[in-house]
């Protein structure tokens, strides 16, 4: 075989640059910041960019208000550059029956299983599978990956509130925007989040509350397959 | 050949564990919307072996709010032994054995902490460990403690759905209040 190929013959063919994964919007931004209780921070994901995506539940010209999983797809699909709103979402999710549209009252209405979430958004074309049992550190792998994810909450905890409590399971949807790592050991201080249920957005969740509220409630996230691009 | 002639015995589930595995119930995970307020499970002996039975509702949640809770949509009953599904239905289709109807209703206040409603749950969840075996053995059980659980129900479940509780589960409470 010797003498067959010179040197450049066996150079492969790749491009002499290799492209920055920005390019691709698959990095994921991060800036140094500062915690509500003064501890600094490192922000991965874009949680002030993402307030833009969620707004209190039960705007839809339904009248449902049991739309927490709904307004969580929204807000997934919508930083994947689809255009949707919480009325789409109500339509298109009763129409295939993925939520709850039975009831006469329309304000019982609007509620979907961590399964009918999860066809929501692949039935958009951003495939998304639930996942149970999850933890921590699981869910800032999936945010730092730029991957679109909603978790199931127990309400009572995450807003310190008996009335919502039902004993701890998780009983209401919410989205994850962000986590805050600490800048010198990489620990996970907490998680930005957008909950529909108050209608706040970019809301700071430390990780013993979201331990409590998310992964004692059993760790049920919905997540993309694929990851967005920021900038959208 | 049963199971019991290889000498497989099914365990009863205590009440935490059953509790445990409702988080990721592929039945939960498929069927019932987040946002349903999910029942207690209670002891019956009414769908041909021992079960724990459900109910979840609708329910309006918003931060220092009453819950609003919508009447029971759907029912189910896990096996007591190994926790399979006995049955599952939407009420539209097969309503409560009892044949009941229920409205939305507005939950009372909860005055206490979620760490004092915890624990009260916690005892409820003992009596029920020690109690429930009894019941599936037909047996009359300890009359104090069958009086002692029926009181921590009354306190635990909330008013407005206490019928909904005695409309699911009937012979466990005729059993508890003899």
């Amino acid at each position: 075989m010797a003498g067959l190929f010179g040197d450049d013959d066996l150079v492969p063919e790749v491009p002499r640059e290799v492209p920055d994964l920005k390019d691709f919007g698959l990095e994921v931004p991060t800036h140094l910041d500062v915690l509500p209780d003064g501890r600094e921070t490192v922000v991965i994901g874009d949680p002030e960019g993402d307030k833009a995506f969620t707004h209190r539940q039960g705007q839809n010209s339904l009248g449902f208000l049991g739309t927490c999983g709904l307004c969580s797809c929204e807000n997934v699909l919508r930083s994947f550059g689809l255009d949707v709103s919480e009325t789409s979402m109500v339509i298109f999710a009763s129409e295939l029956g993925l939520c709850e549209a039975d009831s006469p009252d329309p304000a019982q209405c609007g509620g979907a299983s961590p399964m009918a979430i999860a066809e929501i958004l692949t039935r958009h074309g951003v495939p998304a599978d639930c996942a149970f049992g999850g933890s921590l550190e699981e869910l800032a792998g999936n945010i730092e990956q730029g991957r679109g994810v909603i978790i199931g909450v127990n309400a009572g905890a995450l807003w310190n509130d008996a009335n919502s409590d039902s004993g701890g399971p998780a009983n209401h949807a919410i989205t994850v925007t962000g986590v805050a790592r600490d800048p010198n050991t990489g620990e996970i201080q907490g998680f930005f989040v957008n909950d529909s249920g108050p209608g706040r957005a970019a809301q700071f969740v430390d990780a013993a509350l979201m331990h409590e509220c998310w992964e004692e409630a059993g760790g049920t996230q919905i997540v993309t397959a694929e990851s967005r691009h920021y900038g959208q | 050949m049963s199971q019991s002639d290889m000498g497989i015995e099914k365990r009863l589930m205590s009440y935490g564990e059953l509790r445990e595995r409702q988080k990721s119930h592929v039945l939960i995970r498929s069927e019932v919307p987040l946002e349903h307020a999910v029942s207690l499970p209670l002891p019956t002996l009414a769908w041909g072996e021992a079960g724990f039975a459900y109910f979840a509702s609708p329910a309006l949640r918003r931060p220092d709010e009453p819950v609003q809770q919508g009447a029971p949509d759907r029912w189910w009953v896990i096996g007591a032994y190994g926790g399979r599904v006995l049955v599952y239905a939407l009420c539209k289709s097969l309503p409560f054995p009892s044949g009941a109807q229920f409205e939305t209703v507005t939950l009372p206040r909860i005055t206490v902490s979620r760490d004092e409603l915890r624990q009260s749950l916690k005892a409820v969840e003992g009596a029920l460990d020690s109690l429930a075996p009894r019941f599936f053995a037909h047996e009359p059980g300890d009359a104090a403690e069958r009086k002692h659980l029926g009181a921590m129900l009354a306190e635990l479940l909330p008013k407005p759905l206490q019928p909904q509780y005695r409309a699911l589960a009937p012979d466990f409470f005729s059993w508890l209040e003899k």
